[in-house]
């Protein structure tokens, strides 16, 4: 017997009793649906050579209690707004190539991504929050790998 | 062997689409019932294998899966799924009263 992160890493979205509870059921699919297009939705942002309407410029976000430095155009600033402005991307420019502090980065895209979805869809608390596990999940990175330099573009 | 696929939904463009796919045919009414009544358009399977046939030809957006099943199990089903569709919904049922464990298959332990 397993427990059921074996099947979450497998990809399942959740793992619910066989006894179904009704809510439950219907809460976890709706979320999954929800996750499902939030994915869909930044896959799409983020294929290669597609053309985007130029946006206005990123806001800045800084979070030095976190430890990780946040900016629209990050160190690389040779780096056209065009290269840079995705709804949520995350760029480290240095690494000490720890593939740990590498899935963390990954986990705080998908909820940068999120933040972005939620701050389209009129909903800054969402938006807030999943910001927030970002910076978290940027802040777990960061603790695994002290020589990451992590910078974040949005697009809000 | 029950199943295949069939479906029903209120509204055929707007419902979005369930696949369920469990061996036990009054488990898998009892989730159409639920699913249905919420405005889903479900489809059927009764294993693994079924399930990833139906998967591949209708592409729904959500897959509602048991784990022990007979031809392919449910994380089998999950792993398959996962490799076409990275961004593929699945709900993982097990047997287990309070759903804390999941038997996998010997050679696929993780």
């Amino acid at each position: 017997m397993v427990r059921p992160c074996a099947c979450l890493k497998l990809g399942a979205f959740k793992v619910l009793s066989k006894q179904v509870h009704v809510e439950e059921l219907l809460s976890a699919a709706e979320r999954a649906l929800e996750r499902r297009q939030l994915l869909i939705e930044r896959r799409q942002h983020f294929q290669p050579h597609q053309q985007l309407e130029r946006p206005a410029a990123p806001r800045q976000l800084s979070d030095d209690a976190g430890g990780a430095r946040l900016g629209a155009e990050g160190s690389s600033g040779s780096r056209s707004l065009d290269e840079t402005v995705t709804p949520a991307r995350i760029t480290s420019s240095k690494s000490g190539g720890h593939a740990r502090a590498q899935e963390w980065l990954s986990v705080a895209e998908n909820h940068l991504a999120a933040a972005a979805f939620r701050y389209r869809h009129c909903d800054p608390e969402g938006a807030a929050r999943a910001l927030a596990k970002a910076l978290k999940a940027i802040g777990a990175a960061r603790s695994i790998d002290e020589q990451l330099d992590v910078v974040v573009a949005m697009e809000m | 062997m029950w199943g295949g696929a069939g479906h029903a939904g209120r509204s055929a463009d707007m419902a979005r689409r369930v696949l369920i796919v469990e061996h036990h045919l009054h488990t898998c009414m009892v989730l159409y019932e639920i699913l249905l009544t919420a405005g889903y358009e479900c489809l059927l399977a009764s294993d693994g294998a079924r399930g990833l046939e139906v998967f591949r030809r209708s592409q729904p957006d959500l897959i509602v899966t048991g784990v022990k099943m007979p031809v392919m199990s449910g994380v089998e089903l999950l792993q398959q799924v996962r490799q076409e569709d990275p961004d593929a919904a699945v709900i993982v049922l097990t047997g287990d009263r309070d759903g804390k464990t999941v038997r996998l298959p010997e050679a696929r332990r993780v």
